[in-house]
């Protein structure tokens, strides 16, 4: 171009789509697609390749999340069947999981299992539960569990033992092969004379195959005089050592009152199925699941180390209620916060039941969306000094507080021209290795966030990613090995 | 119109693919004619429906079966007027279908309406319904436990006997097919475990009850022993000989008392104490007059459920009863058939979400047609355990022997038939998939090593290489045009 004056580009910074094109910085571009970033340039994307060879087990692919265990990691796939895979290296099992109409699903490991729930992307699927997955294959199954439905048969032993002189009340709790404990059983009483043991008989035997143990509780001595018949009205607490494995029905025990120590209070009003919800996440070593069919605003949370264990009576945090539903939850940094769409909240445990836990009101005009917070490689967790959250007014940084402006601030247009009811299509990953923050879009492209000059709105760089096929779904697996999930082309 | 051409085997017309609706005149000069067509089985075909109808007044439609032979009649389908009716194919086998006239010819007007459908093959929830069938060679169904709507037919043995295990594993005799009766094991999807106890061959029906965990006990209707089969199809090495033949057994959930009894008037529901192989005392005693039918169930809670039928010639009356494990009467829940409806031949079924909270009763009668005759007729109703309110209900038609019902209007396409086990479905079992969609699936991007430049195109499953979609730029020069880069 005649009179033209080279204009040298030291450093190129990506996509620019904010405003007039002639307000372009001449080291962006108006208009890119496919590009990656190398050190002093750029140049064509990666290809890709198929993950699973010749094995096509799997497809139309909807979601997939990394599922970390403890003998390695796998890539739990759900397809437009409705069905959920397992994917171990090049190894399909499953389907784990189906459930009709699940168009989505939540998923948080625990404990080395999978919690699965499905939803429709919205909230959890009405009449579904969470299910728990043990990641060697076998077919997922309801978490929780129902209590025993009969009482023991109870007697004074004749044998010297060490039960003290008063009323007893004793039942049974289930012990699935989770670890989870049902709630406690009907109650049956029994007037010990003293210094003697009691026989127990007719424990009660489940028939599901995931109850392996059953427990034995009972309360301290009741003063005969005190005692209101009330069966449910007293403390138990687990008989030490009074266990037994589902289907032995007998059982001879013998305590001091002071050797009961571990209350079983806690099992009371447990859920028996957990209602499906549309996100899972953790907290203090709690599951917390948000948006139920029926309450959409209902975050529950079970008690510490015992997912599956969740009181419907005070196991509930409720966001303040406007009619959306609850999007997103995610610890940080001591504090669990809850999202929806343009909401944020703060919950801080107090030490005492989740339903007590004070509440404050964060930000009114910023949340995020279902997927919307980046998880880091491949380990579903997230960073420790910031969120990366998408909102719709764009990514944001967060550390307690959004981070004002926004990381996406040069491409604010873009952002912008996403389809707004789509935003529970959006994922975020992180990978700090290569520097590159990985995004599905509402149209089934990707965008692309290089950072390595710095995780800041001016420095990160932009790329829009497209393929041949729509991208419903991304995963970091084997540290930063990025996997798409495509549903492919309709034939 | 010209003279119907599709007179013979020979002629026949094809039906084509399923869906399809038919419509024909078959009067020409004066002559009502037969008609004929012919029917490919697709490769997705399992049961297909097909309703000959004319009117309900003059032309009414006969329909036949007739193999591939065009002489060989096919499962007993002859001669069926105006009844829908549901028939197992074998994919590519070739079906005529005979329409006459049942009044002969001539009649007029003779317009012939010929429907034929293919079965649903839909996803199957827990808790649906699974009635095998009592015919040989027809094929079991799956009914919604909403609606009782089919949802899919299976191939399965055809018996009498059956009840199914908490993981879904279940059992089925084939006492309603050919020598010998064996019990049948299924996984949770419907396949074949296999079929390790041959009980004997009498009218007697045989019992099988499952302990609502791992294994099913089974009562040999000739020798009145009693084995146990596991979930895996392995027979137990520990019998039981009772002092009778048993038409109804249950075991207790432990495994330590067998509720039996021989279902002959006045004849009481008995104990059996599995662990000392010796007589207990009687449960109960039998309702005066009243006799113990096939199914009794143990519920999760120890309690058992008995039907007592009192068979009286003319109208059959049920008496269902819930008892404490001491015999103690709980609850008797009381039926709201209606009095066409009645019959002796009650099944039940535990309830698949929570055995002690509901149960299923199925009964069946006839219904008068409003065209001609009686109509079969079922009614399910699930029962809340606790107060004996009725949680669900619903009637179906029956298909017995694939004959559906003799109806002026709304004529199903599919049902069950009317005297078989009856089990709730334990494992959901997926609808058909939709189909893949080219070059779907997972993929993984695969980057640069080292120096080296990553992967320069795309592999996809379906279209092999593709080049990556046009990588540019374009960037804007102040006083100038936009420019690719």
């Amino acid at each position: 171009m005649r009179g033209h004056n080279p204009v040298i580009i030291e450093n190129f910074n990506g996509l620019w789509k904010r405003g007039g094109e002639d307000s372009t910085p001449p080291d962006h571009f108006v208009d890119c697609d496919n590009i990656q970033f190398i050190h002093g340039g750029f140049r064509s994307r990666d290809g890709i390749d198929t993950f699973l060879g010749n094995n096509t087990t799997i497809n139309n692919i909807v979601r997939m999340y990394t599922f970390v265990q403890e003998s390695g990691q796998s890539v739990l796939v759900l397809d437009n069947n409705n069905n959920i895979y397992d994917v171990q290296g090049t190894t399909v099992l499953g389907p784990i999981l189906h459930v009709k109409d699940m168009t989505d699903f939540a998923f948080v490991s625990m404990n080395g299992r999978a919690y699965l729930s499905p939803s429709n992307g919205i909230t959890g699927l009405v009449g579904e539960f969470i299910y728990v997955y043990d990641g060697a294959g076998a077919a997922a199954r309801r978490a929780g569990g129902a209590a025993p439905l009969t009482a023991p048969v109870v007697v004074n032993s004749g044998t010297a033992g060490n039960v003290e002189l008063g009323i007893h009340v004793f039942s049974v709790v289930y012990e699935t092969n989770t670890g989870f404990l049902t709630s406690i059983g009907p109650a049956v009483m029994i007037d010990a004379p003293g210094g003697k043991k009691v026989d127990i008989s007719s424990i009660s035997v489940s028939g599901s195959a995931s109850v392996t143990k059953v427990h034995i509780v009972a309360t301290r001595a009741i003063d005969p005089l005190f005692f209101t018949g009330d069966l449910t009205g007293y403390q138990f607490y687990f008989v030490p050592g009074a266990i037994v494995t589902n289907g032995t029905t007998t059982l001879s025990v013998s305590f001091f009152d002071s050797e009961l120590l571990d209350s079983a209070d806690h099992l009371q009003d447990l859920y028996e199925s957990i209602p499906a919800v549309v996100g899972l996440g953790n907290y203090h070593n709690r599951l917390i699941g948000y948006s139920t069919h029926s309450d959409i605003s209902l975050c529950i949370v079970s008690n510490p180390g015992e997912p599956e264990a969740i009181n419907q009576i005070d196991g509930l945090l409720v966001f303040p209620l406007d009619g959306k539903p609850i999007t997103n939850g995610q610890e940080f940094r001591d504090v669990l916060y809850l999202f929806k769409q343009t909401k944020t909240n703060a919950w801080t445990d107090n030490g005492d039941v989740p339903s007590s836990w004070p509440m404050t009101l964060l930000d009114q005009g910023i949340g995020a969306s279902l997927h919307g917070i980046a998880t880091v490689l491949d380990s579903g967790g997230v960073n420790v000094d910031y969120l990366e959250i998408t909102d719709y007014s764009g990514i944001f940084l967060f550390n307690g507080a959004y981070v004002r402006p926004e990381l996406s601030w040069k491409i604010k247009d873009f952002w912008l021209a996403l389809a707004r009811n789509k935003f529970n299509k959006i994922e975020i990953k992180n990978d700090p290795i290569s520097q590159t923050l990985y995004l599905v879009t509402t149209d089934g492209n990707m965008l692309i966030g290089d950072y390595s000059n710095g995780m800041t709105p001016k420095e990160i760089r932009w790329a829009p990613w497209s393929f041949t096929i729509p991208v419903n779904s991304i995963a970091l697996t084997d540290t930063n090995t990025l996997l798409i999930g495509s549903s492919g082309i309709p034939i | 119109m010209p003279a119907p051409t599709n007179i013979d085997a020979a002629s026949a017309t094809n039906v084509g693919t399923l869906p399809a609706t038919i419509t024909q005149d078959v009067n020409f000069g004066g002559t009502t004619y037969d008609v004929w067509y012919k029917y490919t089985a697709a490769s997705n075909d399992d049961v297909v429906s097909f309703f000959a109808y004319g009117n309900i007044a003059d032309y009414l439609a006969s329909i036949s079966i007739w193999e591939s032979d065009g002489v060989t009649n096919y499962l007993n389908i002859y001669q069926q007027i105006n009844k829908p009716i549901q028939i197992p194919v074998t994919p590519g086998a070739l079906y005529y279908l005979q329409i006459q006239s049942f009044y002969g010819s001539p009649v007029s007007p003779a317009i012939l309406t010929l429907t034929g459908k293919q079965s649903p093959r839909l996803a199957i929830p827990i808790g649906s319904l699974l009635i095998n069938d009592d015919t040989d060679k027809f094929f079991a169904i799956v009914l919604s436990a909403t609606d009782g709507s089919a949802l899919r037919f299976y191939n399965l043995v055809n018996g009498e006997a059956g009840d199914v295990l908490p993981s879904g594993i279940f059992a089925l005799t084939n006492d309603d097919q050919g020598l010998p009766h064996k019990v049948f094991i299924y996984s949770a999807a419907m396949v074949l475990i296999g079929s390790a106890l041959t009980i004997g061959s009498s009218a007697v029906r045989p019992s099988i009850r499952g302990n609502g965990n791992d294994k099913f006990y089974v009562a040999d209707p000739v020798t009145g022993v009693i084995s146990t089969v596991s979930s895996a199809n392995v027979v137990g090495g520990t019998t039981w000989t009772l002092p009778t033949i048993a038409r109804t057994i249950a075991p207790n959930r432990n495994d330590t008392i067998l509720y039996w009894s021989r279902g002959n008037v006045n004849d009481p529901m008995k104990r059996w104490d599995l662990v000392n192989n010796i007589a207990l005392s009687d449960l109960v005693a039998a309702p005066t007059g009243y006799a113990a039918r096939f199914d009794t169930l143990v519920l999760a809670n120890g309690d058992i459920l008995i039907t007592w039928v009192k068979l009286t010639p003319s109208a059959p009356t049920p008496l269902f009863r819930q008892y404490n494990p001491d015999g103690t009467l709980v609850r008797t829940f009381l039926s709201t058939l209606a009095s066409d409806i009645n019959s002796g031949d009650l099944r039940l079924a535990i309830n698949a979400e929570d055995d002690s909270s509901a149960f299923w009763l199925w009964d069946k009668g006839g219904i008068v047609s409003p065209v001609s005759g009686y109509n079969l007729r079922s009614r399910f109703i699930k029962f809340k355990v606790s107060d004996g309110s009725i949680l669900t209900t619903f009637d179906e038609f029956i298909f017995q022997a694939g004959l559906g019902p003799y109806l002026d209007t709304g004529w199903p396409s599919f049902g069950s038939s009317k005297s078989c086990p009856f089990l709730v479905m334990r494992v959901a079992i997926a609808g058909p998939s939709l189909p893949k969609n080219a070059d779907s699936g997972l993929y993984k991007i695969v980057p640069s090593s080292g120096s080296g430049s990553g992967k320069t195109s795309d592999s996809l499953y379906d279209s092999g290489n593709v080049a990556i979609p046009e990588p540019f730029g374009t960037t804007y020069l102040s006083g100038e045009s936009s420019e690719n880069g």
